[in-house]
């Protein structure tokens, strides 16, 4: 891979942490949203799944390779782990026993998720400022 | 004096993303921009941008003057937005001869021109508060500055070599 094509693969993970941050934010902010899930239901904790991209290339033999290109999202995964009630009866969103079903949703988690993606982020950056680094010496020759 | 052809590689970021247009049916909604940006071989959009000259050599001995960077039509842009060489493509109209590297140099500094371009859309893009990422737009400038750079050192070498030849003694 040369200079350009190794700051593609850094910038698919930049792009990949920012996007799990978002999700994270998004099930921050609906930790108590009882409409607006599937099914009309409350809203369901979301997961980022990644997965490794390749790209197909030819190689200097002309022979159709799979290069490694950085991360992709697989897909959106909604945690199906069960909601958690609260005994709340003159509550609208109340079922007839009296308890609602909030978001299955724990902010330590997030947090900790979140906390995770923000230093994979800046690993990420550190990687483009040493391939711009090494770029900056291999001019100095 | 060999001619490094591959200084200017052409470059393979992705081009800047298009404003949302239409449903993912893949991705969760609201999250359509990012999802779609890290799929393989999501298509690449193109910001427009003004044509880029063509360079015309004068007749310089040949037997007709020929235009780096054309052949009958500009060069096809490639997945990233960039102009792919165009030397090698038409072997008829390819400059030979003493000339030979004024083909390569010409499409280095178009791709140097082209990526400085890039940056600026980039930048533009997300002062306007456009749909565009910051790393993108860091990136972006960051590979326009180091393009400039192999440019300024390609530079560099040929006015040395140039200048030891002129000091050779007749």
């Amino acid at each position: 891979m040369g200079f350009f094509d190794s700051l593609t693969t850094s910038a698919s993970g930049l792009t990949a942490q920012r996007f799990r941050m978002d999700v994270i934010a998004n099930n921050l902010a609906n930790a108590t949203s009882t409409h607006g899930g599937a099914d009309g239901g409350p809203y369901r904790r979301q997961l980022a799944i990644f997965e490794a991209r390749a790209e197909h290339r030819r190689d200097v033999e002309d022979r159709s390779v799979r290069t490694p290109n950085g991360v992709k999202v697989a897909r959106v995964f909604e945690d199906e782990s069960p909601f958690r009630l609260v005994y709340e009866p003159g509550h609208p969103d109340a079922n007839p026993d009296g308890y609602i079903a909030y978001p299955n949703i724990n902010p330590v988690q997030e947090m900790t998720d979140m906390i995770s993606a923000t230093r994979s982020y800046e690993a990420n950056v550190t990687v483009i400022n040493a391939v711009k680094g090494m770029a900056q010496k291999a001019l100095e020759i | 004096m060999p001619f490094p052809i591959d200084a200017f590689p052409s470059p393979n970021l992705p081009a800047i993303p298009p404003t949302p247009s239409g449903p993912n049916p893949q991705g969760p909604a609201g999250f359509g921009r990012l999802y779609d940006r890290l799929q393989e071989n999501s298509p690449p959009a193109m910001l427009p941008m003004r044509p880029i000259q063509p360079i015309v050599m004068p007749n310089l001995g040949m037997n007709q003057a020929w235009v780096v960077g054309m052949e009958g039509t500009v060069p096809p842009i490639g997945r990233d937005g960039l102009r792919q060489p165009s030397v090698g493509r038409n072997p008829q109209r390819d400059p030979v001869g003493p000339l030979a590297f004024l083909g390569p140099l010409a499409d280095g500094i178009q791709q140097v021109n082209a990526l400085q371009e890039r940056a600026s859309a980039f930048a533009n893009e997300a002062a306007i508060g456009g749909d565009v990422d910051l790393h993108d737009v860091m990136i972006a400038s960051e590979e326009a500055g180091v393009a400039m750079q192999v440019a300024l050192q390609i530079r560099n070498k040929l006015v040395e070599a140039y200048q030891d030849i002129n000091r050779m003694q007749v």
